[in-house]
């Protein structure tokens, strides 16, 4: 994943700094067709059920640990190790932007490219490194995700758009915001599930995570916690 | 003519001819050749092409002129489809009523949508737009299934209480949609010679009101309101600072596009009646997107073109199966013959998508004006140098 986030931002993405946002969207999304259809194109159209490793399979009882009754909270394991993963995954990615010189190079790039290109610094050989790292984490995401739901060629587009609206809920340029978008968003569609909650507004789960995208957006114009001067020219 | 410049009265009359002759210049090849399979004069698709024109000439009047990238255009249709549909199924099997129902529907929705997304701008507009169409999307096929029929879609059924006009024909079978006793799906075909024309009554009715609303389109591309919304478009901050606000502008951009829409949604029902959750989905409104990219946004003619060139790969590169190709390339050596029917078996087929693709890309890479730009750049190369170049419209933001 590393390698084709390289060769995409290299071939394509590079050329399109220049050019307006809505630009950037198009090709990328454009690019997103025609990797979805070579996909299918390799692997068929129908999903590939992929079965989490042996060792993780079955479910965690919960429940007996705050004394309920064995098989009233459980919980699979492979959820538990998915969950580990992203922490740490969340974590690494974190501390890299936040306390690493490069980390640092590629927020202060954000915010104004033009600077910190004149300062001497090759922001252009970054960018593409953060946007391999991009391409890798999402990866990884998916590989984790296999076993909970099986690969598609098309689950790409379905993740798309909720990552889209995570990412600009949670505020452009700001991981922490994501993070907190997700789980907000995660969080309020799980409960919104529940029986008692969809008899009451009956639909909600469905709606819930863009109603509440939508009051966000309103109430806070840059997300949750996005930074001023990041995608606003 | 008809207070246009002449320019555009060309233009316009152009557009004309060539949808009224359309069942001829789609027709091309005679109906038994090996080509007949580009032929696209057959009624269904043509409607295709005029329906999604108009859906696409009202997107540009928003995206075009304003650059408020709107992600869920496809919501408008919706609606326009569904009620349309329930105009059929409670009123009469007449189109008028149930076209107008979905342009006044759909610009009532837009108004809504439209007044509480254009709080934002840029992406964030677009988010916004996405998240209601979506939301829309999700609540046809779930809590409004009373309304929407859910997953089956709206259709119309034997025991509508048709109030002018009888719930099922004589014979027992669902009444056709009309215009005054003239049914959408009457056709008559010509034959001349080896070739076969089909005039179809429904692809007549949406070709004039597509050539009708290009007409509106071109009056509002060259009104002092058009002249407004491109000014938002190029610096909504120095609009304001003229003491001008923008506002109500893109506000009126935003549901003329969205009563579009509805009058595309509402068409596509009257030639066949039944409405679908998915015609709201935003892949439908990322199609628009495609389709006035693609054209040129911006450019009057642009959108139509971008809508009859997908909606033609669609249907044509979808049909091309590996006995075509091998029956195309029969002339080359065997062994050669195979290699590149297995090269270009990606391309076609179900893997029309990963053409549509590649294009779409090729166009914003290298094209940002879409094909309209294209023609302009191939026109110029005929001309002398010294020609100043055409006004290149700038990418929206």
């Amino acid at each position: 994943m590393l390698v084709i986030g390289f060769i995409m931002e290299r071939g394509l993405i590079k050329h399109f700094y220049k050019r307006p946002h809505a630009d950037q969207i198009l090709v990328t999304f454009g690019l997103a067709i025609v990797m979805q259809e070579i996909i299918k194109y390799f692997y068929g159209a129908n999903p590939i059920p992929t079965p989490a490793p042996d060792v993780f399979t079955g479910s965690f009882d919960f429940g007996v640990l705050l004394g309920f009754d064995p098989n009233v909270i459980i919980y699979p394991y492979w959820r538990l190790v998915y969950f580990g993963f992203s922490a740490i995954i969340i974590g690494a990615v974190f501390s890299f932007l936040r306390f690493t010189t490069f980390g640092m190079v590629v927020r202060a790039g954000m915010a104004d490219r033009e600077t910190v290109g004149l300062l001497g610094i090759d922001i252009d050989k970054r960018f593409t490194l953060m946007f391999g790292i991009a391409a890798a984490v999402a990866g990884l995401a998916g590989v984790m995700y296999a076993p909970i739901n099986s690969p598609n060629y098309h689950m790409g587009m379905d993740f798309l758009v909720l990552s889209f609206v995570v990412v600009v809920v949670g505020g452009m340029g700001s991981l922490p915001g994501a993070v907190l978008a997700g789980f907000l968003l995660g969080t309020l569609e799980s409960f919104a599930s529940m029986n008692e909650v969809k008899s009451i507004f009956p639909g909600i789960d469905q709606i819930i995570i863009y109603v509440v995208a939508i009051l966000i957006l309103l109430t806070r114009p840059r997300g949750l916690m996005g930074r001023k001067g990041v995608m606003e020219d | 003519m008809f207070g246009l410049e002449k320019k555009d009265a060309t233009l316009l009359v152009i557009v004309a001819i060539l949808t009224l002759f359309a069942p001829f210049l789609l027709n091309p090849f005679p109906s038994e050749s090996a080509m007949a399979q580009f032929n696209a004069g057959y009624p269904d698709l043509m409607q295709r092409f005029v329906i999604f024109g108009i859906f696409a000439i009202g997107f540009n009047i928003l995206f075009g002129l304003t650059g408020y990238l709107s992600f869920g255009h496809a919501a408008f249709l919706g609606v326009g489809s569904y009620s349309a549909v329930w105009m059929f199924k409670l009123l009469s099997m007449n189109v008028i009523p149930a076209i107008v129902l979905s342009i006044v529907v759909a610009g009532l929705f837009s108004l809504v949508i439209g007044y509480i997304s254009l709080r934002r701008s840029g992406i964030y507009f677009s988010i916004l737009t996405l998240a209601f169409a979506q939301m829309s999307f999700n609540l046809a096929y779930s809590v409004l299934t009373p309304i929407t029929n859910g997953e089956t879609g709206l259709q119309l059924t034997l025991n509508d209480p048709r109030v002018l006009g009888q719930s099922a024909t004589a014979d027992g079978s669902i009444p056709v949609t009309s215009l005054f006793g003239l049914e959408m799906r009457s056709t008559y075909e010509l034959v001349m010679g080896p070739w076969t024309f089909q005039f179809n009554a429904g692809y007549y009715l949406c070709a004039i009101i597509m050539v009708l609303a290009f007409y509106l389109s071109i009056r509002i591309f060259r009104s002092p309101f058009g002249l407004m919304l491109r000014a938002i478009k190029s610096n909504q901050t120095r609009m304001s600072y003229t003491g001008l606000n923008p506002k109500p502008y893109t506000l009126a951009a935003f549901v003329i596009s969205g009563m579009y829409a509805g009058l595309a949604g509402g068409l596509m029902a009257s030639m066949d009646p039944l409405a679908g959750a998915e015609r709201m989905q935003w892949t439908a409104s990322g199609e628009v997107v495609l389709m006035t990219i693609l054209g040129g946004a911006g450019t009057l003619i642009g959108p139509v073109l971008g809508a009859g060139f997908i909606k033609y790969f669609e249907n044509i590169f979808s049909k091309i199966n590996d006995t075509v190709l091998h029956s195309w390339f029969s002339f080359m050596p065997d062994a050669l013959e195979n290699i590149v029917v297995i090269l270009v078996h990606p391309f076609i087929g179900k893997g029309w998508h990963l053409t549509l693709g590649l294009m779409f890309m090729m166009v914003v890479i290298f094209l940002p004006g879409g094909l309209v730009e294209g023609g302009q750049r191939i026109r110029r190369l005929f001309r002398r140098k010294d020609d100043t170049p055409a006004a290149k419209t700038e990418p929206a933001e």
